[in-house]
């Protein structure tokens, strides 16, 4: 894990561009939360690696004032594996939209949670595909209108927290826009935890989303983190109640132990790679290879 | 390389999948080499793991052997099918051997054509009938047949049963005492038979000579160690033939340098892997054929935009689609050159032997990283299956350049003054890593200024950027070979990748023949070499460019960037099959005194 900085951080030492987002979205407070979890974990900007993917979502890491990787749709999650192992010092955070995650980005996810990869995967999810102008999402609920679905959506969206339980997530939390503090506190666990940790955060988009609003969900959001009698170390409890409720559930859901990939890779070098001389032994290669192919 | 050695000596093993006939290949061609042979190996086979029609041939010579053979001396033939389809291939006088009973070319049942072991001639070669199956059922099951045959073959072709003994025990070390002995026994029941029953001269000998200092090993083989010598740590890709070896490698041997090859859930993961890992530092690489490449390309454009040095090995097969999964083409190279949408530069190599694979896959990362984009090893099936000796890879004499870096002193100098896209006179910008202090690199996919931020509005932004990166690759053959040339003549033929060996032999039999024939060999595809072609083009009287495909790719290519359109002819094969020397031979004969055109 990253060393502490000495001097106490703050979110302002994690700021970069102004952010374009509309006046009211979510993702504001995804990014606050982001910036608050990093400073107070004490990590160093220079060794953050923020992975971002497609979309509204997608321009996070413009916003944030670590070192970060622009991707292409749907791929935040190999590219931020490429760079845990790569220097497996650096604290390694993918973010990205509904869309990325759940529809174009779908079988990375569930790759990516059953190798266990270090990183914190924080999903903006807004049920819309809003940089394109409003059609539905995986997670657009059955029956919206949008411009792509103009006598209502006719699919069952995709259920993130059931999906995630299946494929074996070692963290799994929800969080929402609405609970900018609650959400501070899901990604900055999901962080420490040694390996991969999914926030999905509920994060409303004002402009094309007119039903689904703060409000709405702030009615119908269970919060495990408020109930003493919920243990999130109880995979039965986690099955119960995303069984139950599916998405209308925010807290630390589910948290398991387990050996991330870059502790159990067969042989894999302690030091960061990126750190490790280039150059192999070769008396010690040769002796391998003269054994394979010399005659 | 003078002309064809005429002491070259080949065999082929044929019989279905899962009989054991690419074992025996493999033990055979690495036991002549062993015993000082030059060898080069050529399978086919089908993608049928049980069952299916399969061959191994080896060629063998005193010198340096690059194709596979126009004709075969001996057939091994463990079904009728084998005898059937590689019977025709043999060189009158040829020898098969085959079970008696068994189907042959000419119709008629292998049978003693006389006194015991005596062959009978059949389409113009000997059939020898050798009780293979009932041998190896002496010895404990049918499955045992490879072996014995290779006892026969070793008799027969003067190769040292003692050498053939120990490479087979190697071959099986790990397999336990008890079928040790049962391949050993093998082994040597069909050497006994073959002195007891056929005579000494049947087959031509094997050469011989010292093999120190030479390894046996394969395209695939060298590509991996050249990554090794290279400094590539992680590795990523997804199961392909025929790029699959690779992975295999990786997976056995990243871990003893401590690096690691990642299986990926598919081919779009495995090159954002690679991102990932060049963004932070690492040399990375993925291989795949072409299906796997049509994956990757919107994730090249990624490497290309946001400037992350990446290696990919694109091991060629024939396509569309699925195409012919084990088979050979060379008809992915415009694919590799143009793949991805937008105008990014790239860098396409195109080694010609193993010892190239080995050179050019070390030189890509050198290139990956100072020209901050993707390179791309091209090669094909005959090159990256066939196993051939070559003298031992050089591992530690790979030079490292690892490009312009910004170093710890100038991040904390600069600060927020840094410019991760700087607009330098070479279009090169000097590139910062995570963990580095004091500036905060953002690589986007979407258009960025300078500073690495996202700025999609501004035309001046727009057009400086595009002609910086656009010009990082102009220097590129000034740091690698683009081209090699050897012969003198009018006759300039073009040739790359696996297309190299039989073009090479096949020029050095028209030169002995009095024609005057220059060959031009292409290792550097893109950015396209005009400076080093056109020159080429111009002083010859016809250009004949040979190449695997049907539609004349490489030919495209030449006349695009280096003219010559009143004299380029095309010599194309494109059913699965790397060409034989003498196909080439007669192609170059006949288009040398044709008119131009393609």
């Amino acid at each position: 894990m990253t060393a502490p900085v000495a001097t106490a951080l703050t979110h302002k030492d994690f700021a970069a561009e102004r952010a374009t987002w509309c006046p009211g979205c979510g993702d504001f407070a995804v990014l606050r939360a982001l910036q608050e979890s990093c400073a107070h974990l004490g990590l160093a900007p220079h060794r953050v690696v923020l992975v971002s993917g497609i979309g509204c979502s997608g321009k996070i890491t413009s916003y944030m004032g670590t070192y970060g990787v622009h991707t292409h749709h749907g791929r935040t999650l190999p590219v931020a594996t490429g760079v845990k192992l790569a220097n497996r010092g650096l604290t390694v955070i993918a973010a990205a939209g509904d869309g990325d995650a759940y529809g174009i980005g779908l079988n990375h996810l569930i790759h990516a949670i059953r190798r266990d990869v270090d990183l914190t995967y924080v999903i903006m999810d807004n049920g819309v595909y809003g940089n394109t102008k409003g059609q539905t999402s995986p997670t657009t609920a059955p029956g919206t209108l949008t411009p792509s679905s103009p006598r209502g959506a006719v699919d069952e969206p995709v259920h993130p927290l059931r999906l995630a339980l299946a494929a074996g997530a070692t963290y799994l939390a929800q969080g929402s826009s609405g609970d900018p503090a609650q959400l501070t506190r899901l990604v900055e666990r999901g962080i420490a935890h040694r390996g991969f940790a999914l926030v999905n955060v509920i994060s409303p988009c004002p402009t094309y989303d007119r039903v689904r609003t703060y409000a709405w969900w702030r009615e119908r959001l269970h919060n495990v983190d408020a109930d003493p009698a919920y243990d999130a170390g109880d995979a039965r409890a986690a099955w119960e109640i995303v069984g139950a409720r599916d998405t209308d559930v925010i807290g630390l859901l589910y948290r398991a132990p387990r050996r991330a990939l870059d502790e159990r890779l067969p042989g894999f070098a302690a030091a960061p790679l990126a750190a490790e001389p280039l150059r192999p032994d070769v008396d010690r290669v040769r002796r391998i290879l003269d054994d394979e192919y010399g005659l | 390389m003078t002309a064809a050695q005429p002491r070259d000596v080949a065999w082929l093993i044929g019989g279905k999948t899962g009989e054991g006939v690419d074992s025996a290949g493999e033990i055979f061609a690495r036991a002549a080499a062993r015993a000082g042979a030059h060898v080069r190996t050529f399978r086919l086979f089908p993608p049928i793991i049980k069952g299916g029609p399969t061959s191994y041939e080896v060629r063998a010579g005193a010198g340096p052997v690059q194709a596979r053979a126009d004709a075969l001396d001996c057939v091994v033939a463990l079904d009728d099918a084998a005898a059937i389809r590689h019977g025709p291939a043999l060189r009158p006088g040829g020898l098969l051997l085959t079970d008696p009973g068994a189907r042959t070319p000419n119709g008629s049942a292998a049978r003693h054509g006389g006194g015991t072991g005596a062959p009978a001639p059949a389409g113009g070669a000997m059939v020898c009938p050798v009780p293979f199956t009932a041998l190896a059922r002496d010895l404990g099951g049918p499955i045992m047949k490879n072996i014995v045959a290779l006892g026969v073959s070793a008799r027969l072709m003067g190769l040292d049963v003692a050498v053939l003994q120990e490479t087979v025990r190697r071959r099986f070390e790990d397999k336990g005492a008890r079928v040790r002995e049962q391949n050993a026994a093998a082994v040597d029941a069909g050497w006994r038979y073959a002195e007891g029953h056929l005579a000494g001269d049947l087959a031509p000998a094997l050469p011989r000579a010292a093999a120190a200092g030479r390894w046996l090993l394969s395209g695939n083989d060298a590509i991996a160690l050249g990554a090794l010598a290279a400094g590539c740590r992680l590795y990523a890709s997804y199961p392909i033939t025929p790029a699959s070896d690779i992975l295999e490698w990786m997976a056995a041997h990243l871990p003893e340098v401590g690096g690691a090859a990642l299986q990926t859930e598919d081919e779009i993961a495995a090159l954002s892997v690679v991102i990932g890992a060049g963004y932070a530092g690492v040399r990375a690489m993925t291989a795949t054929s072409g299906p796997g490449l049509s994956l990757m390309t919107e994730t090249m454009g990624l490497a290309g935009m946001a400037e992350i040095p990446v290696v990919i090995v694109a091991a060629q097969r024939p396509g569309p689609s699925a195409g012919m999964p084990t088979k050979h083409e060379q008809s992915d190279l415009l694919h590799i050159v143009y793949a991805s949408h937008g105008e990014f530069p790239r860098i396409v190599l195109t080694p010609g032997s193993i010892e190239e694979c080995f050179a050019d896959t070390a030189l890509a990362f050198n290139l990956a990283e100072r020209y901050q984009c993707p390179v791309i090893v091209a090669v094909d099936q005959d090159l990256v299956l066939a196993r051939s000796t070559v003298p031992a890879l050089p591992l530690d004499g790979v030079r490292v350049d690892r490009g312009e870096r910004l170093s710890d002193a100038d991040a904390a100098r600069l600060g927020g003054s840094y410019e991760r896209y700087a607009l330098t006179a070479t279009g090169i910008s000097p590139r910062a890593v995570p963990g580095q202090a004091g500036v905060r690199v953002l690589s986007s996919g979407d258009a960025h200024d300078r500073r690495g931020v996202i700025d999609v509005e501004d035309p001046a932004v727009r057009r400086a950027m595009v002609e910086k990166r656009l010009r990082k690759t102009r220097d590129v053959w000034e740091h690698a070979e683009s081209i090699e040339a050897e012969g003198d003549g009018d006759v300039l033929v073009v040739a790359l990748g696996a297309a190299c060996g039989p073009v090479r032999e096949a020029a050095a039999r028209l030169r002995a023949q009095g024609l005057p024939v220059r060959l031009l060999r292409i290792r550097g595809l893109w950015p396209f070499p005009t400076g080093d072609v056109a020159p080429e083009v111009a002083r010859a009287r016809r250009v004949v460019v040979v190449e695997h495909n049907a539609t004349g790719q490489v030919a495209s290519l030449l006349l695009s960037h280096a003219g010559g359109h009143a004299k380029v002819v095309g010599l194309r094969q494109y059913d699965g099959l790397p060409f034989r020397p003498a196909d080439v031979e007669a192609g170059i004969r006949s288009a040398a005194a044709a008119a131009g055109g393609v």
